[in-house]
Formats: C-alpha cells, structure tokens, sequence
C-alpha cells in the first residue's frame, strides 16, 4: 500500500511539474489552447495517444476482451479506418483554418455565432457524461489499488486531471501524453512476457479459453457487429473535439499525418498488451515449466567442472557464496526477472 | 458462461495458508447481496498441485455439487434444489491443496461468472523466502501477502523458496484444444505491423500546399 501511494505521489509531483513548466512556456491563448502550434510527429502521435487511450481502454477494453476473448482485439485495426478519414479529411480543414477549438470551425464554416454556441453545447452535454465514465473507471482502478473509498479516488484523479490541465494547457496535456505513452509502453512491454514467463504461454492460455467457451479464442462477436463498434468509435475519434485541439497543435499538415502514424504504433503495443492480458486474466493456467532455482544450478555446474572440487571448498567456495547472496537479493530478482523478459520476447 | 450472469456477492474473501510442508489450506467466502440463482463453480487443474475434496456449503448446510471435467477445467455445478441463494447468505467453499514443486501454482475454485463486488485475497506463507509470484500481492503482516481483485484469479503462483526442498514434479503444458487462438493473435499482430509502415509510407508521400 506504501508502495502505491508512493507511486501516485510521484506521479502527481510529475504532472504537476509538467504542467507548471509548461505553464512558463504560455504566453497567449494560442500558446494554451494549441501550444502554439509546435508539436511535432513524436510528441503530437503521444498526445494522440494519450487522449485516446484513456481508462476506456485499459479498464473497458480489458474488460471486453475478458469476456470476449480475442475477437475484439480487431477493432484496433478497424478503428484505425477512422482515423484515415481524420487524415484525410479532417486534418487539412482544420490545418487550414488555424483555429484553436472545434466550434471555431463551425463559426467559420457557417459564418455564425450560434454554430460555434451550438457546438459548444453538444461538446460540453456528450463530453460531460464521457468524462463521467473517464473519472469513474479511474476511480474504481484508484480505489482497488490504494484501498481508498471510491468517491475519494475519484475526486483524486479528477484533481490530479485538472491541476496540469489548468495548469500547462495543450502544452501540459501533451507532455503528459509523453510521459503516459512511456509508461503504458514500458509496462507493458514488462509486464506480458512476464505474464507468459510464469503462465506457459499463448498455447496454454488458448487451451485453457478455449474449455470455458471456443468463441474466445475464435470469433465472439460478427465481423459486422465488430465493423459497427469499430466505425463508432473511429468516427468519433476523427471528429471528437480533443482530438481536434490536438491536431490544431501540430506544426504542420504533414506533421499531424505523420503524428497520426505515431500514435497507431503506440496503440499497437497497447492493444497487443491490453488482449494478452486480459485473456491471461481469464484463462490463467498454472502450467509454467518449472524453472532450477538460479543458486542450484550454480553450485551444480561449479560441482561438474572436473578438478574443480578442491577450488570450490576454498577459493571457489566464496566465490559460490557471493554469487548466491548477489543471486537471492534484489539485484538477483531484478536480473532474472529482466533475462525472463528477453527469453520470452526471443521465443 | 452466461455473460449476464453475476455472482450476486458483494463481500468475497479469499484466505489461502500454505505450511512448510507446501500443504495449502484454501478458504472462500461470498457474502450474496441479492436473490439469485447461484452460478457453477470451476477451477484449472494442474500437474503439481492436487485438489483434495472440495466442501461447498450454504449458509452451513453442506451442497454435493456435481463434477464436470471440461479439461483442463473442472466444473462444480450446485444441485438445482440448491441453486437459489438469497440476500444475507453466506457461501463458503474449502478445501486442500498439496504442492509437488517448489515453484507451483495454487488452484482456486472461482464462481464461473463474474463477481458483482470484489474479492480479497489474504496469503499466508511460511516465514523465510517463500513469496508470492502472480499475482501481485502485497506483503502485510508477518508472512501475510493480500490484494483486492475485481475478477478472481484461477489460481495464485508461489515460490516456497527454502522451504520448496527436493520437489522433482515438472509442470507439463495442459493436455486440450487452444482452436485458433495463437493463429488469430498473430494475423492481428501481422495485421498491425504491415499497417504501420504502409500508413508512414502513404503520409509521407502525401503534398501539401505551400
């Protein structure tokens, strides 16, 4: 419990942190609402990223492929059809106007003030209950992890949300977007070859899906019902307001093409990472191979080198202590887990 | 599974204490919040863990649950005259388990539905190096590791450490069909990787205007 609350308190000093450097950086509504027109592929694919990704995808998608299986895993690519339609279409318009928020855009389409009231109006009405959802799976992720009470976890990421928001605007939000693409990338990069390490693999995760029900590991849902859900959300990515601010940020057309790219490689390692989980979460088998534990098979390959019994009762034998302090604490741990990760990537 | 199906349990604990000799103890409460009819229970069976009968009882009053081998599951469904538990009922199942290597994976007997609430997990190993492997379990008091979960894990992985011995039993991989699982994930993960590229080549060849 330490531990996490530990964590979190880093996190916010770092946000936090974020958002007021960033905060320097501001010196018009330009500069907060599109920060300045200056991100650039890498860090405008993060923001991409990071707007999208949100508790949606490692609470709901997780949640959907748990009970789905590895079907769902396919929306990815066929969400990714929207955001096509965002490059192709949505992007130069918005490019070209030089505005700083969606209902700029209908302003200046339709000549009219109550285009942008309109708007402005939907936005605030459909991404009210949005943020509802966003700020309660949060919660809920809060509340399990640290043990506090719900209504408290959510009122912490709501806080934490609006502090660097406020606090560094576009600027803010797309260096946060950095950072959470380092960490959902880097965790799950860790985290499933560790899975797989000490569960068997895909095949036993598969052998085990496939008893409770052989649409989770072929097809639960239609490949019509998978197009429905994936063009809804898609569509609504190409044209959903902080996607839009997000683009307006960008350097340039090309930029936002290329930072369009980006973000389908940091999706790619989440989604892969989110279906490997969370099928793992509801397969969970138990037939890992057992691995020697690290020390005795030190002292047996010390044992078969010939002439080398008279070394290891003196000399040897420190050497052999040393490397079995060294191999059961922390650095021992930290190392094995991380040759785990490589073996399992290698495999 | 019935996806619309919910264990209806707002309070689930889950007490595990393994001695020294790798003999576990496991023992799982479900609180029932609401009246609904009570789900099948299952659990994953393992080469080097041996389930010993399993209790399972209704507000004290012992249920026979019929064996299903759905291999490499095992289903535990109640007697239908049994099936209905009502709000206030408390349902315990308990049993053993004997551990054959010194890294080995706990069965658990989980409802085969979601739960409505979440479940804790309370661990208890014994003292010196032994430690819990999956899931992530935090160390409490002495020898005692617990955690909060939305979704019961089917089983709980240990390293028993020095008290692990000479266990010579090597877990094998499961004895069934995993249908088209591997094949599908990888033409997803193909799919993905000839997407990017193609999308990176396309964006730059793109003009625009000055």
């Amino acid at each position: 419990m330490t531990l996490f609350f530990v964590a979190v308190a880093v996190y916010v000093v770092t946000v936090c942190g974020i958002g007021l450097t960033q905060y320097r950086k501001t010196r018009d509504e330009a500069g907060f609402f599109v920060a300045g027109r200056s991100l650039g592929p890498i860090v405008g694919g993060a923001t991409l990223m990071a707007n999208q990704v949100s508790a949606g995808t490692t609470i709901g998608i997780v949640g959907f492929h748990y009970f789905s299986g590895i079907s769902y895993a396919w929306t990815w690519p066929l969400v990714w059809i929207g955001w096509l339609v965002a490059a192709i279409f949505v992007t130069p318009k918005m490019r070209d106007l030089a505005g700083v928020t969606l209902p700029d855009y209908f302003a200046a389409r339709f000549g009219s003030v109550a285009g942008r009231l309109v708007a402005a109006i939907c936005i605030l009405v459909v991404y009210t209950v949005l943020l509802t959802a966003q700020f309660q799976a949060g919660g809920i992720l809060f509340g399990l992890a640290g043990g506090m009470p719900e209504a408290w976890a959510v009122a912490l990421v709501a806080a934490i949300t609006a502090a660097y928001t406020v606090l560094g605007g576009m600027y803010g939000n797309a260096y946060v977007g950095v950072l959470k693409a380092v960490l959902l990338l880097g965790c799950y990069a860790l985290a499933v070859p560790f899975l797989l390490r000490h569960v068997g693999g895909l095949h036993d995760i598969g052998v085990a899906l496939h008893a409770i029900d052989p649409r989770l590991t072929s097809q639960w849902f239609s490949w019509r019902e998978l197009i429905v859900i994936s063009l809804a959300i898609g569509l609504g990515l190409a044209a959903a307001p902080y996607e839009i601010s997000a683009i307006y940020a960008m350097q340039s057309r090309r930029a936002a093409r290329l930072a369009i790219g980006w973000s389908f490689v940091f999706q790619g390692v989440i989604g892969v990472g989110a279906a490997v989980r969370a099928v793992h979460a509801r397969g969970g088998t138990l037939s890992a191979r057992a691995r020697p534990r690290h020390t005795d098979a030190g002292h047996e390959r010390a044992a078969a080198v010939p002439g080398a019994s008279g070394a290891a009762s003196s000399g040897g034998h420190v050497h052999t202590d040393r490397r079995r302090h060294l191999a059961d604490g922390r650095v021992g741990r930290v190392t094995r887990h991380l040759r785990g990760v490589l073996a399992a990537w290698s495999h | 599974m019935n996806e619309q199906a919910l264990l209806p349990a707002s309070d689930a604990r889950v007490d595990v204490a393994v001695d020294s000799g790798g003999v576990t103890r496991v023992l799982a409460t479900y609180e029932v919040a609401w009246d609904a009819a009570l789900p099948a229970l299952q659990y994953l069976t393992a080469r080097c863990a041996t389930v010993d009968p399993i209790s399972v009882s209704l507000n004290g009053a012992r249920l026979d649950p019929v064996h299903a081998d759905r291999a490499p599951w095992v289903g535990l469904t109640p007697p239908l005259a049994d099936r209905h538990g009502a709000s206030g009922d408390t349902l315990v199942v308990s049993y053993s388990v004997r551990l054959s290597a010194t890294v080995a994976s706990i069965p658990l007997v989980i409802p085969a539905v979601p739960l409505a609430g979440a479940a804790t997990i309370t661990l208890r190993l014994p003292p010196g190096d032994a430690r819990p492997v999956l899931p992530h379990l935090v160390r409490g008091a002495a020898g005692t590791w617990t955690a909060q979960f939305r979704a019961l894990p089917s089983a709980i992985r240990v390293d028993l450490g020095s008290h692990g011995g000479q266990r010579p039993c090597a877990e094998t991989r499961p004895a069934g069909d995993a249908g088209t699982f591997s094949i599908r994930l990888a033409v997803f993960i193909a799919t993905l990787v000839l997407w990017i590229p193609l999308y990176f080549w396309w964006a730059s060849r793109q003009s625009d205007p000055t």
